[in-house]
């Protein structure tokens, strides 16, 4: 192998360096950057405003779940007029049931309503259902037979609309009086 | 030699304007300020990625990539360093984190045939045979230099950074980019010498 004079090893060295890294980008320009970021760009709505709408929606819904919450209390006190027991319950019925709607998780155990005006929950909407007593035991007795009547069933006469009056005349004579 | 194709001519009326005036321009939302960018630093930028990559295609991904992470970044650029510096930065950072992941190309070596120049029809063939294969064994030696000591060779070489904002870029301060390109010279240098005897 020959032997490379000094200078000409630098030369050689530089001429290496240089080709090695340079050149111009032959795909980006400032068309395919200006594309790229308008494909990448995600939603023009700002963060803050995306989640301010997203509360609004939430608030709303929340709302309208809560409004018939409120109304609950005349409503279950008209069903209990309907459905509430003929007799006086037996020794052996089982205890009122009651439900209280758990508004926000607040109500962790039944309380007595009477009790409510005292309590902090005092203006929040309350989900109370009436008692329900059940008949002990479950029978069918209270059930009275009677006589079913069933009325006279009157029949208007047939007749077909292509028939000629006459034939329609002899078929309302024909019928039964 | 390959003929690599050139930057179209910028208006010279937006060609005058500073860097600084163009991040302004910019970041007000005037789209030619941002392509006038990206057509002015787009070599250098690669040509960074180059260095870090050395494979041409890896280098213009990330080409793009810096660009597109400048664009979201602008509003934190301070001008404290120099808007190219900026960008060279973010296109380093980029390709260490490629070349971390391992998911760059196979490497170019400089000693592959297609990285080799072709002699010119005109020259001497013996000659020219003789400057191939002084030139493949130099870029076979700086395949083999440190990575620390060839990452900041190549940085140099590529000529778009001195040596404040090669140090700005690589993280390190400037005495040790110099001594660093030093060391590269001088390795590459003895390493030549003693296979030419």
């Amino acid at each position: 192998m020959t032997v490379e004079p000094r200078d000409n090893l630098d030369r050689a060295i530089d001429e290496v360096l240089a080709s090695a890294v340079a050149g111009e980008p032959r795909r980006v320009s400032a068309t395919s950057v200006r594309e790229a970021i308008e494909k990448r760009r995600g939603p023009r709505i700002p963060l803050w405003l995306s989640v301010a709408a997203v509360l609004v929606v939430g608030f709303a819904v929340a709302l309208m779940n809560r409004a018939p919450i409120g109304e609950a209390p005349a409503s279950v006190a008209r069903s209990a007029e309907t459905v509430g027991p003929s007799e006086a319950p037996s020794a052996h019925s089982p205890k009122p049931i009651q439900v209280e709607n758990r508004v926000a998780g607040r109500a962790a155990r039944p309380r007595d309503p009477g009790t409510t005006a005292d309590l902090p929950y005092e203006g929040l909407s309350r989900l109370t259902l009436a008692s329900i007593e059940l008949p002990e035991p479950l029978s069918t007795l209270r059930l009275e037979p009677d006589v079913i009547q069933i009325p006279l069933i009157e029949i208007a006469p047939l007749f077909v609309s292509g028939l000629s009056i006459e034939q329609e005349h002899d078929q309302s004579r024909s019928l039964p009086k | 030699m390959e003929i690599l194709p050139t930057s179209p001519p910028l208006d010279p009326s937006i060609n005058c304007v500073t860097d600084e005036e163009l991040v302004h321009r910019a970041r007000d939302g005037d789209p030619t300020a941002f392509d006038e960018i990206v057509e002015r630093h787009k070599g250098a930028v690669f040509r960074a990625a180059l260095a870090a990559l050395r494979n041409r295609e890896d280098a213009e991904d990330v080409t793009q990539e810096t660009f597109i992470a400048a664009f979201r970044k602008l509003d934190t650029f301070r001008g404290e360093s120099q808007l190219r510096t900026w960008l060279s930065r973010i296109a380093w950072n980029r390709s260490m984190d490629q070349r971390r992941k391992g998911r760059f190309r196979t490497f170019l070596h400089l000693d592959a045939p297609d990285a080799m120049e072709l002699p010119s029809p005109g020259a001497d063939p013996e000659r020219a045979t003789l400057a191939a294969s002084v030139h493949a064994r130099v870029k076979r030696e700086i395949d083999r230099l440190p990575e620390h000591l060839r990452d900041t060779l190549l940085l140099a070489s590529a000529g778009d950074l001195d040596y404040a904002s090669i140090a700005d870029t690589l993280g390190v301060r400037e005495g040790t980019v110099k001594s660093r390109v030093s060391d590269a010279r001088a390795m590459l240098r003895a390493t030549l010498e003693d296979a030419s005897r």
